[in-house]
């Protein structure tokens, strides 16, 4: 099931570092996402979750190591200063997006035009396209009926299931979500679930960052456990979360499910 | 039901058309009041006589004309250059933001008629250009309201969560598509009350360039007072129609801020 037919990676992380001042973030983090995986990360607050997904997605500066996007340079620091873009960082934004924690509508534009924007003003597609393009993601992720509806309207499972249409019609190779339900009332989680779960069933591509062990434990092609900006342990959700190997996972595991 | 929710569901704005409505009946027993008190037992003698604005009412409403006009033009170059103003504030550039600060500190700190005077009288002789009345008092109103939209949308664009910002980073848009699409048009909703205030202001002191020899109200206001010997009748007049224009503007906003709070409040 983890294995992927092409040996490339999406994005592939060596030695990742980061630091806030003495804090170290990240601390030579390797991560490689094959096509059609579903990688989930879990790990306390303050682990490096987070800042992983950012960083990839070139939101955050890193003090060390190297991205690459399908084999080649994307980003690279090698003086812990200076962050090298390589010839592939302007195609990053064809090539990877993410969900945010809190919802990140525009709140002035409905839904119809939040889902367009990207597809009419980034990648330049003719009017018809864009137009039948939101329809069918919105369709998908279950807010046909509300495509002229404002973002202050929705409640947040629907507003945050509209992020990942607007994401959705970007049509890109890779998605991260970075705790996407976590500002969610809890009656609300389970919808938001449902459509990423549709979506990693459908062989998207997605590297999700949360707290729902269930989700884990059901979609995960593959779970890795951090802890104090670096990896503990990685592999099938099976071995993770019911036969871990490290000592932190298993204080991590015992206090998040009782 | 009250009366209120009533009046709202018919969908015509009764309610701003009632409160001028009411506003201009108690100025208007305000005056009956002074009349009666000024014609029986007071010192004061003065016989007001309104019947004289009439035939000269023609003239005030031209100058309107100009006033509103000059308003308009300089409101919408203002904004322009305030926009440009507020992205010039948050340079990476120190130089950048240093020239910015000191042009809005200089705008803010002056009196808007020195202002008038530098353009009209000062410019021509500092650079040799001539510019017609009207152009140059648009200019220097244009700089002056540059420098207040200017700070006005940088504090609405710094109001905006930096997660808008990401998303729209995230989504691919470059720099000015995010201005363009996602910022400016928040940051403008979040600072409408200023920017209709600031507005008013504005029309309120387009008056100055009366000073100038421009057209405008208050210059036809001078021009029919000095004709007809009756400054109290005309420039109560004058101020009632700066009063009638200037009023509903606030209300039509005031209604349109609350619209946009029902249907755009802010992501949380």
């Amino acid at each position: 099931m983890t294995d992927s037919a092409s040996g490339v990676p999406v994005v592939q992380v060596e030695g990742l570092s980061k630091s806030f001042g003495k804090v170290q973030v990240l601390d030579s983090v390797d991560v490689s996402i094959q096509r059609g995986e579903t990688l989930v990360v879990i790990g306390p607050s303050g682990s490096g979750k987070s800042t992983l997904c950012r960083t990839v997605m070139g939101l955050e500066t890193f003090s060390a190591g190297k991205i690459s996007l399908k084999g080649e340079l994307y980003a690279e620091c090698t003086d812990g200063k200076h962050v090298t873009l390589g010839s592939d960082h302007k195609r990053r934004r064809l090539a990877m997006g993410m969900v945010f924690q809190q919802y990140t509508l525009f709140p002035q534009l409905s839904l119809r035009k939040n889902v367009e924007l990207g597809p009419s003003k980034v990648l330049h597609l003719p009017k018809q396209v864009v137009r039948e393009r939101a329809e069918t993601v919105l369709a998908r992720v279950g807010l046909a009926d509300k495509i002229d509806s404002y973002p202050a309207h929705l409640s947040g499972g629907q507003k945050q299931r509209a992020a990942i249409a607007r994401e959705l019609a970007m049509d890109r190779g890779l998605i991260m979500f970075d705790e996407v339900t976590s500002a969610l009332d809890p009656e609300l989680v389970h919808e938001v679930l449902q459509v990423m779960r549709e979506l990693a069933e459908a062989g998207a591509t997605m590297l999700v960052v949360t707290h729902e062990m269930g989700f884990a434990r059901n979609v995960a092609s593959r779970v890795i456990f951090m802890d104090h900006g670096s990896i503990v342990e990685s592999g099938p959700p099976g071995e993770i979360l019911d036969h871990p190997q490290h000592a932190r996972t298993r204080a991590f595991l015992e206090h998040i499910m009782s | 039901m009250n009366v209120g929710s009533r009046l709202r569901k018919s969908g015509i704005p009764w309610l701003p058309i009632l409160a001028v409505l009411a506003l201009v009946a108690g100025l208007a027993a305000l005056w009956l009041v002074l009349i009666a008190l000024g014609g029986s037992h007071s010192a004061v003698t003065y016989q007001w006589d309104f019947a004289v604005v009439g035939p000269y009412l023609p003239a005030l409403l031209q100058g309107l004309v100009l006033t509103i006009q000059l308003t308009i033009v300089s409101i919408t170059l203002g904004m322009i250059l305030g926009i440009t103003v507020a992205m010039a504030r948050m340079s990476s550039i120190t130089a950048v933001r240093v020239v910015t600060t000191l042009y809005i500190e200089i705008m803010r700190g002056t009196p808007a008629l020195i202002q008038l005077v530098w353009v009209y009288y000062a410019l021509p002789v500092v650079t040799g250009i001539q510019l017609p009345a009207f152009e140059s008092v648009v200019l220097a109103f244009t700089l002056n309201l540059g420098a207040f939209y200017g700070e006005a949308f940088r504090s609405g664009i710094q109001a905006i969560p930096r997660e808008q910002v990401e998303a729209g980073d995230v989504l691919g848009l470059t720099y000015l598509q995010r201005m363009r699409y996602v910022i400016i048009p928040q940051a403008f909703r979040i600072v409408l009350p200023v920017l209709i205030s600031i507005g008013i202001s504005l029309f309120k002191d387009t008056s100055l360039v009366s000073t100038l020899g421009v057209a405008d109200l208050l210059y036809q206001g001078h021009l029919v007072s000095d004709l007809t010997y009756r400054p109290l009748e005309i420039f109560t007049t004058v101020a009632l129609i700066y009063f009638v224009v200037a009023f509903p503007i606030t209300l039509i906003m005031r209604r349109y801020e609350l619209y946009l709070h029902r249907h755009l409040a802010a992501v949380k």
